[in-house]
């Protein structure tokens, strides 16, 4: 399993949302390296296709769905609680939901005979990449 | 740098979403000025805005005037462009003036980098709170301190606002390249 978090520094809620990443990963027993990804330029924006800081990839994938006409920019992501409220941060539900959503994907590829995709194992929590 | 405590408030005169002009001294009559630099997009914003609108609702009848300013660069970021502040403050019933600062110079006067970010002005107009609106955006239940309805009751009672300072949290302020 791929799992990448990208941020841009511009939004404080990063660090929080890679340290519930961890527990949720830790609470499902899963020993995944995270990609840590700075997005710093506009540029690097179209390129990473980032919806705004936090984002979470798990084999690609976003975590959370948004509208198709959202536009890729250095911003601060907005996230919702169950009851509707916006907040700046995925919720350890939402991040939960989709870990087991792709585990369960992986074992039924893994019935299947087929890999779930890359496995990046070189980067661990905390590595940086210059988006540029 | 942000104004630092003690500092007079600055002047500006911008546009509000009611299609006024707007000036530090329509305000003469508040007994304490809030100016919060706010925007439409950032998810900060959207966490602590109920908590804007239901502070100034609350104390409104005891002198307190709240006013948000947007100077985010609307170019780049069109969900702060002036339409989409003029629907937003309709539709989420802004009960305080919210104006456009579309040459960014009041954010920089005010030395003002983030949205949510928050300048209490006492009955003279000096500087005596300056930060967040409180400890928790995530989770207004989980609210330990309330920075702002503190030094407002301290303002109030005619003594100084403690804490006086606190870290501003929000998004960066999307300045015009």
């Amino acid at each position: 399993m791929h799992i990448q978090l990208l941020y841009f520094d511009g939004c404080p809620s990063h660090t929080a949302a890679l340290e519930r990443l961890h527990r949720v990963l830790a609470e499902l027993g899963l020993d995944l390296p995270v990609q840590v990804i700075a997005v710093e330029t506009d540029a690097a924006a179209q390129q990473w296709q980032f919806l705004g800081s936090p984002t979470i990839r798990i084999n690609g994938h976003d975590i959370d769905a948004l509208p198709a006409a959202t536009p890729y920019a250095l911003a601060c992501r907005a996230y919702r609680h169950p009851d509707g409220r916006i907040t700046p941060l995925p919720s350890i539900d939402l991040i939960r939901t989709a870990l087991q959503h792709a585990l369960e994907l992986s074992h039924l590829r893994a019935a299947e005979g087929s890999p779930d995709g890359p496995i990046d194992g070189s980067l661990v929590s905390g590595d940086t990449i210059s988006g540029n | 740098m942000a104004l630092t405590l003690g500092t007079l408030a600055p002047d500006f005169a911008l546009l509000g979403v009611d299609g006024q002009q707007h000036a530090l001294a329509d305000f003469a009559d508040a007994a304490v000025l809030v100016v919060i630099f706010s925007c439409n997009h950032c998810p900060y914003v959207q966490a602590w805005e109920d908590r804007m609108i239901a502070l100034q609702a609350a104390y409104a009848p005891r002198g307190v005037q709240f006013v948000a300013i947007n100077a985010n660069d609307a170019v780049k970021y069109p969900a702060d462009n002036f339409d989409a502040m003029c629907e937003r403050a309709a539709r989420k019933q802004f009960n305080f003036p919210y104006l456009h600062d579309t040459t960014q110079e009041v954010a920089r006067t005010y030395g003002a980098q983030r949205t949510p970010e928050v300048f209490v002005f006492d009955h003279a107009r000096t500087l005596a709170y300056h930060g967040a609106i409180d400890d928790n955006y995530d989770d207004p239940a989980a609210v330990s301190v309330p920075y702002l309805r503190q030094a407002l009751d301290a303002l109030l009672a005619g003594s100084c606002p403690e804490p006086a300072q606190t870290a501003p949290v929000g998004c960066t302020i999307k300045w015009r390249s």
